[in-house]
Parts: C-alpha cells; sequence; structure tokens
C-alpha cells in the first residue's frame, strides 16, 4: 500500500513539476522535486530500497525529459546513495544539516549534467548560464524540500509508514 | 566491524551498479537517437492526463484570481453591483481569453510561409522535467502527423524542433536549448552562420566570419540548409557583436525573436 502510495506521488510530483509549477513560478530557474524526491527516500527507506527508488525516479526523469537519456538515472541515483551514505554520518535532525545536504547534491546535479552532455553531446555547453542559476536553483530545492519533507511524511503517516523524527525538516 | 564493512561494501556494490546502468543507458540512447523507446512513450502517456489536469486547475485558478484583482475596489464602492459585475467579469475574461487564444492563433496561421507544407497548431501543455534542459511539451504527437524534427514557429519565427513525438504529445527543443543549431544568416547582408542555443533565453551565432557586416539590431533568418526549417523565418536580432583580436570568427549574441518563456501555442510544421 505504503509503495502505491509512492508511486502515486512520484506521478503527481513529475505532473506538478512538469505542467503547474512553471506557472506558479514563472522564473527561468525552477526547483528539481525529482531530486527532493530521490533525496527523501534515500533518507527515509533502507539502504538498498532508498538507493533503487531514487535510481528509479531518475529513471522515470529520464523518461519525461528531452535530454540525454540516463543522465538523470545518474544523478538521482547518487543522490541516493548520498542519502544513505551520510544519514549515517550526518545527524540530520534539524534544518542545518539538512540544508546543507541538499546544496551539495543540487550542486552534484548541476555538476553532472554539465560533464555529461559535455562529454557525450561533444559541444560547449555555454558555462554562465548553467553556473549563474544554480545557487537560485539550490535555494528552490531548499524551499521546496521544506514543503515536500512534510507532505510526504504526512502522506506515509495517514498510509500506514511511520514517519522517522529525522527527516522532518523542522 | 565486520558488519559495517559487509554494509560499506553493499553500498559500493549498488554505486556501481547504478554507474554501470546509467551510462550503459547513456551510451544506448546516444546510438539509438530517435523515436522514443517503451518506457518514454509509457511513463509520457501515464503522465499526460496528470499534466492536463494541473495545467486546467492552475488556468482555473488564475482565472479566478484575476476576477478577484478585478473586482475588489469595486466590491468596496458598490456592494449591490458586485454579483451582477462579477458574472459579467466572467464572462468579459473568458471571452477575452478567446479572442487573445483566436488571436494568437490567425497571427500564427497568417505567417508568410514559403513553403506549402502542412501544418498544425499545437498548444504548449508542460516544460521539461529537469531543470538545466530547454524543452516544451507540446499536446500534438505522432497520432497528429508529428514526426521527429518537425518544425515549430509562431508568427514571430522560430521556436524549436520536435526532438521525441509520442502518440499524444510531442517534446520540443527550443532554439535557446545548448543542443539547438540553427544554420542562418542575416537578413540584410546576407552573411551565413550558425545559431547555437546558449540556456537562458538567449542564442549565440558562430562561425560568423570577421569580414562579415553586421550592426547590432540586424535580423537573423533561417538559411534554409539542414532541412528542419524552411528559409526566410525569423530567428532573432544581433544584442551584441564580440571580435576577438585573434580568431577567424565573430562572435554574435543573439535574442530570439519568439519570447520563448511565454510560449502557449505554436504552429508546428509537418513533414512532407
Amino acid at each position: 500500500m505504503l509503495y502505491l502510495v509512492y508511486f502515486f506521488s512520484i506521478i503527481l510530483v513529475f505532473a506538478f513539476q512538469t505542467s503547474a509549477l512553471p506557472k506558479i513560478l514563472p522564473s527561468d530557474t525552477l526547483p528539481d522535486l525529482a531530486l527532493i524526491c530521490a533525496f527523501y527516500f534515500g533518507l527515509k527507506m533502507k539502504e538498498q530500497s532508498g538507493i533503487t527508488l531514487a535510481t528509479l525516479i531518475g529513471f522515470f526523469q529520464d523518461c519525461l525529459s528531452g535530454g540525454i537519456f540516463g543522465i538523470n538515472t545518474l544523478s538521482k541515483g547518487i543522490t541516493g546513495f548520498l542519502a544513505v551514505f551520510l544519514k549515517g554520518f550526518v545527524p540530520m535532525n534539524n534544518v542545518f544539516p539538512l540544508g546543507v545536504c541538499i546544496t551539495i547534491v543540487s550542486l552534484l546535479d548541476g555538476i553532472i549534467f554539465y560533464l555529461i552532455t559535455s562529454l557525450f553531446t561533444k559541444r560547449e555547453i555555454v558555462q554562465d548560464s548553467l553556473f549563474h542559476s544554480l545557487p537560485t536553483f539550490i535555494f528552490m530545492n531548499l524551499i521546496s524540500a521544506w514543503i515536500l519533507f512534510s507532505m510526504i511524511n504526512k502522506l506515509s503517516a495517514r498510509f500506514g509508514g511511520k514517519p522517522k523524527s529525522a527527516i522532518t525538516f523542522d | 566491524m565486520q558488519k559495517k564493512n559487509s554494509k560499506g561494501k553493499k553500498l559500493f556494490t549498488t554505486l556501481s551498479f547504478i554507474l554501470i546502468i546509467s551510462f550503459a543507458l547513456i551510451s544506448v540512447s546516444q546510438k539509438l537517437r530517435g523515436n522514443p523507446t517503451f518506457f518514454q512513450s509509457a511513463i509520457t502517456t501515464l503522465i499526460f492526463p496528470f499534466q492536463t489536469f494541473f495545467n486546467s486547475t492552475i488556468q482555473k485558478a488564475e482565472n479566478l484570481f484575476n476576477d478577484y484583482i478585478f473586482l475588489a475596489n469595486v466590491s468596496q464602492k458598490n456592494e449591490k453591483l458586485k454579483k451582477e459585475i462579477e458574472k459579467l467579469q466572467n464572462q468579459r475574461n473568458k471571452l477575452i481569453e478567446s479572442i487573445f487564444q483566436l488571436q494568437r492563433e490567425y497571427n500564427i496561421l497568417q505567417r508568410p510561409l514559403k513553403s506549402n507544407r502542412k501544418s498544425i497548431m499545437a498548444s504548449v501543455i508542460g516544460k521539461d522535467s529537469g531543470q538545466w534542459l530547454k524543452t516544451v511539451i507540446i499536446d500534438k504527437g505522432s497520432n497528429d502527423g508529428l514526426a521527429k524534427n518537425s518544425a515549430t514557429v509562431t508568427d514571430l519565427g522560430i521556436v524549436g524542433q520536435v526532438i521525441e513525438a509520442n502518440p499524444k504529445s510531442s517534446k520540443i527543443l527550443l532554439i535557446s536549448d545548448n543542443r539547438s543549431a540553427v544554420d542562418a544568416i542575416f537578413q540584410r547582408s546576407r552573411d551565413p552562420g550558425v545559431v547555437f542555443g546558449a540556456g537562458k533565453q538567449m542564442c549565440k551565432m558562430r562561425f560568423v566570419s570577421m569580414e562579415a557586416d553586421v550592426k547590432e539590431g540586424d535580423k537573423i533568418i533561417s538559411s534554409g540548409m539542414g532541412g528542419v526549417f524552411p528559409k526566410g523565418l525569423t530567428i532573432g536580432t544581433v544584442s551584441k557583436i564580440i571580435k576577438k583580436k585573434q580568431g577567424l570568427f565573430q562572435e554574435i549574441e543573439v535574442v530570439p525573436s519568439v519570447d520563448l518563456s511565454r510560449l502557449e501555442e505554436m504552429l508546428v510544421l509537418l513533414p512532407d
């Protein structure tokens, strides 16, 4: 049941990300809700399941995105791995360590995109636009994480899972 | 200790597995560039009704919000007329929206295309799911005759081209995307070059020779070479000219003629 809820949450998140979000936030830089979800599931679930689900989220994003297929599978898989890895070392019980971790994974997402695109398309990527939008991207992700974490926690609690206090982001 | 080690090993095995899978996907997709895979079509189709739902909900909320703003002062001045005005305002907004939509569609359909290619009007229903790419999703797909590399335009100029045609929807690569390249010429001097996407809402024209006669404000049009865009479609205007002391070419910054951040409808030129 809980996995079904997760599945529909992910579908809704993607539909929201691609259709409603650009209208609500008429900015050139938008948050990556898939990245937030991948990080959340990495923290919330057991090691293997967390990483697998994060990778699947990336695969979903690749299917919906017009970019190089596999780029999001890689970045979200690594995000899931980092979440699993970091939760063993960093106490995720307040906003500061979580914020730092989301900043790191957001940066990593941008860098992976830049490296893979330059490597596989063999075309010069305009770095200015990419790296100038990174601070806004990180800020947007932090705000979105704050909202999304509490929403998924509530959904999980409602449908049988117990939200762990370690990832409530408050 | 041993348990911790095996856990670490397991994690790194998983990481290696992700890396292998991802790079395999990237390599395969680079080789099989073109038609969407089964997964892409399935997930796009699965998400399509939700996208349409969110789109229409936001549209309704936007209309409601606009109505409120319009009527805020009126309600303070005259409570009696509020409901009547609200009704009329609602109808008016709907009519205005319809007129604007028809006007936009009319403008797009009226644009003088030199080729006699068939075309179809499409509405934007979504943007790319990732932050770093400049693609949009439209509500027409291969069922409507769209195919990969179909050009998309508005009355103001080139928007981009179809990179993936699913049965009910398609992905459009905007000219501002880093992967986009359009063969172009300056309308005034006829000097050639290639317009590349530069991210954000900008493009760059490269391979323009140092001797080329270029001025700020010059219009850039498609050359017709490459087979995707017909000749003579407006791409944008020159906003900055960069001439390096050493080098064979000058670099031109181009502002696209179409406001790519506010796309609502576009015309897709169908393949012959």
